[in-house]
C-alpha cells in the first residue's frame, strides 16, 4: 500500500508546486496599465525614465495608446488599468466593464477645446454646422457643455464622429466646420488651420473634466499593495514637475512621448492642471458642484442619461476608492 | 507593339520609370511660381491670443502670414508702452522672457554660433543676443529682416541692464519685444522638396533616439518581424489546408465555401475582437496579417494545385504510387514553383496590411513613425519611410525572383553564369557538410 | 517495283513459318482478358455508348495493336485498361485476377510523354521502383540497365526540358518498364513524333519487346504502324465502339524496312482500311467529300 501510494503522492505533490508556481507568477505578472497622450498622463513617462517603479519595487507594463482604443482594450480585458476621464468611466462601466478610480491626476484646465474654422467666433455661429467630435466620449461631453452654455442642443448642429487623433487633419480638409479635441491634437488642429480659434475650452467650464486612473476591481482587490506603490510613485513625479528648475527636463520628456518640441509644449501644462497630493485629497472629498469628484461625476451622469449616452444613473461611489490616495497623505504627514 | 525592346533601351527605360516622377517632383519643388501657396517660418513665433506655439519649419497659409506679422506688430506696440510707462498691462516673468531669448536659438544653430545641445542654454543664447544687437553677427541664412535686427536692438537694451553676461538674479522680468514673424515661400507641408525629404530620411536613421524609444532600424525589423510571421502563419495554415483542398474534393467542398465567404468580410473589422483575445502587443498585429491573406491563400493555392496537369498524376498512378506518395512526390513538387510566385504576390499582400495591422493596440514599427510624423505634418519624415516599406517589398520580391531560376533548375530557364556562382559561393558551407556527411555514410 | 501488277494475296493468307508461330502463340497463357466490357457516359444530349461488348484476350508476349476511327473509344479502352477509368459493366482480368484501379503490373506509356519535369531522367525512371520500395542504391542500377536498353546512356541526368520527343518518349518506356509490368499498354505513344523519329521508336520497341519479357498493348490510328509491329490487330467500330474484327498479321518476323512493300503487308492494310474507311456507297455531287466548296479562283487559273 505504502509502495503504491509515495509515488502518487510525491505526483500530486509536484502537480501542487507546479500550479503554484504558476499562479504565483501569474500574480507577479507586471500590472498592465493604457494610457494615452493627454497631457495630464504624459508624466509617467518621468517615473519611467527615471526607475522610480523599479525603486518602488512594482513591475508596471504602460501601454500608449490611442485613448479610445485604450478603453476598448480594458474593456476586452487585455488591460489591468486604463487612463479616462470620469466622464468616460460613468460610459465604459455603462458599457463595457467597470473600474475604480485610484489616483486623480488632474482637471482639464483649457486643453479640451472646442475650435471653429475661420469666420466662426461663438459657440452660437455653431448653429446648423458640422462638428467633428469623438461620439460618447469625453470631448462630446465638451461640446453639449458648450452648446448649452449658449442654449443650443445637440440638435442644432450635426454631429461626425473624428477620432480625437484625426481631428487636426479632418479640420484642415474643411470636412467639418469646428472639431472637439484635446491637445496634443486641439493645437495642432489650431497651427494647421490657419485663422481657426477655440470657441470653447475646459477652461470655461472648469471641473468637469478629470482625468484618473482606473484599475479593474480584480486587479485592486488581489495587489491593493502593488497599487499602494503606484499611487506613491505617481505623487514623487509630481512634486518632481511642480520644482521649476526642473520644467526644461520635465518637459523634454513629455513632448518626446508625442514627438512635439518642448516648446511647443509648455502651454500645454497651464491647460492640463496636475493635482498636487493636497489638492487631490481636497478633490476626493465627497461634496457637490464640479469642486469634487463625486460631485463632478454626478453631473456628468445626469448628464450622460439626459443625452442618452446610457439609460440608468451610474453608482458613482463604486467607481471612486480615494483610501489609496488618502492612506499616502496620511502617512506623508 | 509586340516588340522586343533591345537590352539596353529596357535597362534606359527602367531608369527613366524612377526619374520621371522625381523631376516632376523637383519641377514642383524648385520652381518658385508654380505653386508655393505657404510660408515656411525660419523664426519661432507665439501669440498672445493664442496658445499654440510656432516653431522655425512650421507651415502658415501667406495670407495668414501678413495677419501674423500684425498680430506681432500690434503686440510689440502694448510692450512698447509699458516699457515707457504709459500702460502696465501686458507683464512678463523671467521664464517667460527666458523663453523669448529662445526666439533666435535655431537661428543660432544654424550659423554655428552655438551647438545644437546649447538650444536653451540661457548664458550662451544671451551672448548671442548681444553680438547681434552689437552687429558683431551677422545672420545671412536666413537674414534677419531690418525690423527684426531693430528689435534685437531694442531688446538687448533691456537684457544689458543687469549686465553684459547672462546672470540668473539680475535678469530682467519686463516684458520684451517679440521678433516679427519670417519666412519663405514653400509649398504645403505635404509636398516637401526632394532634398528636404532625403536629408530627413538620412537623419530619421542616423539621430539618436531618446532612451527606450525604437530607433529606425528597430522600427523596419519590427515592421519586417510582424510581415513575416503573420506571414509565416498564414503558409503554415494555408498552404498544407489549400493544396488538400486542390488535390482533394471532400476538402475543397468542405473547406473552400466558407473561405470563400469569410474573405469578403474587411479584416481590420476584427482588430477590436482581436485586441480582446490576443491583448494589445504584436498578437493582434500579427493576427491581422494572417487574417488579410490566409483566405486568400488557401483560394489561390487550390487553384494553383488543380492546374497541375492531371496527367501527370495518372502516370504516377500506373507506376504504382499511392495516395500519400501522390501528394508528396507528384503533386507538391509539381506545383512548388507555381506555389513560389503565388507566394510571391501573397507576400506582397502581406506588407499591405502592415499599416492597418500596426495600427492596431499599441502602435508599433515604421507605421506608428508614419501616423506621429504625419500628426504633426513632419511630411518630410513620412514620405522617406513610405519609400523605405516600398523598397523593402520591391527588393525582397525581386530577388525571391530571381531565386526562381537556380530553386527550378527543371523548368527550362537556368541561371546566368553569375547567379550560378552566388549560389554556389552562398551554399558552399551547407554543401560542404552534406558531403562530409555523405561520405561518411557511404564509408 | 512491281507490286501494283500483282494482285494481293488475302491478308488471311499464312506463310507455313508465320502460321506456325501463331499455332505456339496460342499455347501460352492468356495475360490480360476483356469479358463484356461495356462504358457508358452521360453528356447534355443524353447517354453516349463509347463501347460496346468489348471482348479479347491477350496472350503471354504477344504485340498486340488496337487500331480505328477516331470516337471508336480506343483511349477510353486502354485507360479502363490500366484503371484510370472504370467500365460501365463488364471484367479486365490480368492474370485471372479481376483489375481495380491503377498498379504497376501495368506499365503505360502516354502520348504526351508525361515525365514527371521535376525529375531527371534518371530519377524518373526510379519513380517507379522507388515507389515500390526499392532501395535508392537498387533503384538508381535499375534505371541506369533500362536507360541502357533505350540508347539513353549519358543522358541520366537531364531534365525532361533538355530532351526531344523521341528520347522523351524512350525515357517514359525505361521509366515503365523498369516496374517490371506484366503488361506495357501504350496509348498512341509516337503519334506527336515525326516520321524519321517515329520509324526508328517503332524499331526500338521491337528490339525491346524481343528482348524482354512483357506483353503490349498498342493503340494507334496509324495503319502502317499497326500492321508493321503487331502480332494481332485489334479493329475498333465507332459508335459504338465495338471489335470489327481481330486479324492474325501474315506478315513473318523478323520484320525488315522492306516489308512494308510486301504483298501481305499490303493486303492486310488495305483490309483495315476498308474495315475503317468503308467505300463511301453514294458520293455527293461536287466534290465527292462531301464538301461544299465555292469556287474562288479566276476561271484560267486551273491547277487540275
Amino acid at each position: 500500500m505504502n509502495l503504491l501510494l509515495r509515488p502518487i503522492a510525491r505526483l500530486a505533490l509536484t502537480a501542487t508546486a507546479t500550479v503554484g508556481l504558476l499562479v504565483s507568477s501569474l500574480s507577479a505578472a507586471p500590472i498592465k496599465i493604457g494610457y494615452s497622450d493627454w497631457p495630464g498622463w504624459m508624466p509617467w513617462e518621468i517615473a519611467l525614465k527615471k526607475g522610480w517603479f523599479q525603486d518602488a519595487g512594482v513591475e508596471v507594463d504602460f501601454q500608449f495608446m490611442d485613448y479610445v482604443e485604450s478603453m476598448d482594450a480594458y474593456a476586452a480585458g487585455a488591460l489591468d488599468a486604463v487612463s479616462m476621464t470620469n466622464g468616460d468611466a460613468l460610459v465604459t462601466g455603462a458599457t463595457g466593464k467597470p473600474s475604480i478610480a485610484v489616483i486623480c491626476n488632474d482637471y482639464s484646465n483649457g486643453n479640451d477645446m472646442l475650435i471653429g474654422r475661420a469666420g466662426l467666433n461663438s459657440v452660437k455661429d455653431l448653429k446648423g454646422k458640422k462638428v467633428g467630435v469623438e461620439v460618447g466620449f469625453v470631448s462630446h461631453l465638451l461640446l453639449l457643455t458648450a452648446l448649452e452654455s449658449v442654449g443650443l442642443s445637440e440638435d442644432d448642429v450635426e454631429v461626425v464622429n473624428v477620432p480625437n487623433g484625426e481631428a487636426p487633419q479632418v479640420l484642415a480638409s474643411g470636412g467639418v466646420d469646428a472639431v472637439c479635441a484635446w491637445q496634443p491634437s486641439s493645437g495642432q488642429a489650431l497651427k494647421l488651420v490657419d485663422g481657426s480659434k477655440t470657441l470653447f475650452t475646459s477652461a470655461d467650464a472648469p471641473g468637469i473634466i478629470y482625468d484618473l486612473l482606473y484599475a479593474s476591481p480584480e486587479s485592486l482587490e488581489s495587489r491593493r499593495d502593488d497599487w499602494k506603490k503606484i499611487v506613491g510613485v505617481w505623487y514623487k513625479t509630481v512634486d518632481f514637475m511642480k520644482d521649476e528648475d526642473n520644467l526644461d527636463e520635465v518637459l523634454d520628456i513629455m513632448a518626446a512621448k508625442v514627438s512635439v518640441s518642448p516648446d511647443e509644449y509648455e502651454p500645454f501644462l497651464q491647460g492640463t492642471y496636475v493635482l498636487t497630493l493636497e489638492e487631490a485629497v481636497k478633490i476626493w472629498e465627497v461634496g457637490e458642484g464640479l469642486g469634487s469628484l463625486y460631485g463632478s461625476s454626478k453631473i456628468v451622469d445626469d448628464f450622460n442619461i439626459k443625452f442618452e449616452v446610457y439609460d440608468s444613473p451610474e453608482p458613482i461611489e463604486k467607481y471612486l476608492d480615494p483610501s489609496l490616495t488618502l492612506e499616502l497623505f496620511k502617512s506623508s504627514k | 507593339m509586340g516588340r522586343e525592346l533591345t537590352g539596353s533601351r529596357r535597362t534606359l527605360l527602367t531608369g527613366l520609370s524612377f526619374l520621371l516622377p522625381l523631376v516632376l517632383w523637383s519641377i514642383v519643388s524648385y520652381v518658385p511660381f508654380i505653386w508655393h501657396s505657404d510660408m515656411k517660418l525660419s523664426l519661432p513665433v507665439t501669440r498672445a491670443d493664442s496658445t499654440s506655439v510656432y516653431v522655425p519649419g512650421d507651415h502658415v497659409g501667406r495670407d495668414f502670414f501678413e495677419e501674423f506679422q500684425e498680430a506681432i506688430r500690434t503686440e510689440n506696440t502694448a510692450v512698447a508702452a509699458v516699457i515707457a510707462g504709459e500702460a502696465s498691462e501686458p507683464t512678463s516673468s523671467k521664464r517667460a522672457n527666458l523663453k523669448q531669448l529662445r526666439q533666435i536659438a535655431a537661428l543660432a544653430v544654424d550659423h554655428g554660433w552655438i551647438a545644437s545641445d546649447e538650444e536653451r542654454d540661457a548664458t550662451a543664447l544671451f551672448a548671442v543676443w548681444g553680438e547681434l544687437a552689437s552687429g558683431r553677427l551677422i545672420a545671412t541664412d536666413p537674414e534677419l529682416s531690418e525690423e527684426n535686427i531693430a528689435l534685437v536692438k531694442k531688446n538687448w537694451a533691456l537684457l544689458s541692464v543687469g549686465g553684459e553676461t547672462y546672470d540668473k538674479d539680475t535678469f530682467t522680468d519686463v516684458p520684451l519685444y517679440k521678433l516679427v514673424p519670417q519666412g519663405r515661400l514653400a509649398n504645403p507641408d505635404y509636398l516637401p522638396e526632394p532634398h528636404r525629404a532625403f536629408l530627413s530620411g538620412i537623419q530619421a536613421f542616423t539621430k539618436p533616439v531618446d532612451d527606450g524609444q525604437p530607433t529606425m532600424a528597430d522600427r523596419t525589423a519590427h515592421s519586417v518581424r510582424i510581415v513575416f510571421s503573420g506571414f509565416l502563419i498564414s503558409c503554415v495554415i494555408g498552404i498544407p489546408l489549400g493544396v488538400l483542398c486542390g488535390s482533394i474534393s471532400f476538402f475543397s467542398k468542405l473547406v473552400e465555401p466558407f473561405v470563400d465567404f469569410f474573405r469578403y468580410m474587411p479584416a481590420p473589422t476584427f482588430s477590436t475582437v482581436l485586441v480582446a483575445i490576443l491583448a494589445v502587443n504584436d498578437g493582434p498585429k500579427v493576427a491581422m496579417i494572417v487574417l488579410g491573406t490566409v483566405f486568400q491563400m488557401v483560394l489561390v493555392l487550390a487553384k494553383t494545385t488543380r492546374l497541375l496537369d492531371r496527367s501527370l498524376l495518372e502516370a504516377a498512378q500506373t507506376l504504382g504510387a499511392t495516395q500519400k506518395q501522390l501528394l508528396f512526390k507528384v503533386t507538391l513538387p509539381g506545383i512548388l514553383p507555381n506555389i513560389y510566385n503565388d507566394m510571391r504576390i501573397l507576400l506582397g499582400w502581406a506588407w499591405t496590411w502592415l499599416v492597418i495591422a500596426e495600427l492596431i493596440g499599441v502602435k508599433s514599427g515604421l507605421t506608428e513613425f508614419i501616423e506621429t510624423q504625419g500628426r504633426w505634418r513632419n511630411f518630410d519624415n513620412v514620405y522617406p519611410v513610405i519609400i523605405l516599406i516600398g523598397l523593402i517589398g520591391y527588393f525582397t520580391d525581386q530577388v525571391l525572383a530571381w531565386l526562381h531560376r537556380p530553386l527550378f533548375p527543371w523548368l527550362g530557364a537556368p541561371p546566368s553564369p553569375f547567379t550560378q556562382s552566388v549560389i554556389k559561393l552562398v551554399t558552399w558551407i551547407p554543401r560542404w557538410f552534406m558531403n562530409a556527411a555523405r561520405s561518411r555514410v557511404s564509408s | 517495283m512491281a507490286v501494283q501488277i500483282t494482285p494481293l494475296p488475302d491478308y488471311r493468307e499464312q506463310s507455313p513459318a508465320v502460321r506456325e508461330r501463331f499455332e505456339r502463340f496460342h499455347q501460352r497463357p492468356v495475360v490480360l482478358e476483356v469479358q463484356g466490357l461495356n462504358k457508358t457516359f452521360n453528356s447534355s444530349s443524353g447517354p453516349v455508348h463509347a463501347l460496346s461488348d468489348i471482348n479479347f484476350s491477350i496472350r503471354r508476349r504477344e504485340f498486340n495493336c488496337v487500331i480505328g476511327p477516331s470516337g471508336c473509344g480506343k483511349s477510353t479502352l486502354i485507360r479502363i485498361l490500366a484503371g484510370l477509368d472504370y467500365p460501365t459493366s463488364g471484367n479486365v482480368l490480368l492474370d485471372g485476377q479481376t483489375v481495380r484501379g491503377p498498379g504497376a503490373d501495368r506499365g503505360m506509356v502516354f502520348q504526351g510523354y508525361t515525365l514527371f519535369p521535376w525529375l531527371t531522367v534518371k530519377r524518373n525512371v526510379m519513380f517507379g521502383p522507388m515507389s515500390a520500395g526499392s532501395s535508392e542504391s537498387e533503384a538508381e542500377r535499375d534505371a541506369r540497365f533500362w536507360l541502357d536498353m533505350v540508347g539513353l546512356s549519358g543522358f541520366e541526368n537531364a531534365y525532361p526540358f533538355e530532351l526531344s520527343g523521341g528520347m522523351k518518349q524512350r525515357t517514359a518506356i525505361a521509366r515503365a518498364l523498369a516496374n517490371r509490368p506484366r503488361i506495357l499498354l501504350m496509348d498512341e505513344p509516337f503519334g506527336a513524333l515525326d516520321a524519321q523519329t517515329r520509324f526508328q521508336m517503332q524499331e526500338s520497341l521491337l528490339e525491346i519487346w524481343r528482348n524482354v519479357e512483357v506483353t503490349v498493348l498498342f493503340i494507334t490510328h496509324d495503319l502502317e504502324e499497326a500492321v508493321y509491329l503487331s502480332d494481332r490487330i485489334l479493329v475498333l467500330d465507332a459508335h459504338p465502339g465495338r471489335v470489327n474484327e481481330i486479324i492474325e498479321s501474315p506478315v513473318p518476323r523478323p520484320r525488315a524496312n522492306d516489308c512494308i512493300v510486301s504483298p501481305e503487308f499490303l493486303a492486310t492494310k488495305q483490309h483495315i482500311e476498308h474495315l475503317i474507311h468503308p467505300p463511301v456507297k453514294e458520293p455527293r455531287e461536287g466534290t465527292g467529300l462531301g464538301l461544299n466548296i465555292t469556287r474562288m479562283t479566276s476561271a484560267d487559273d486551273t491547277v487540275f
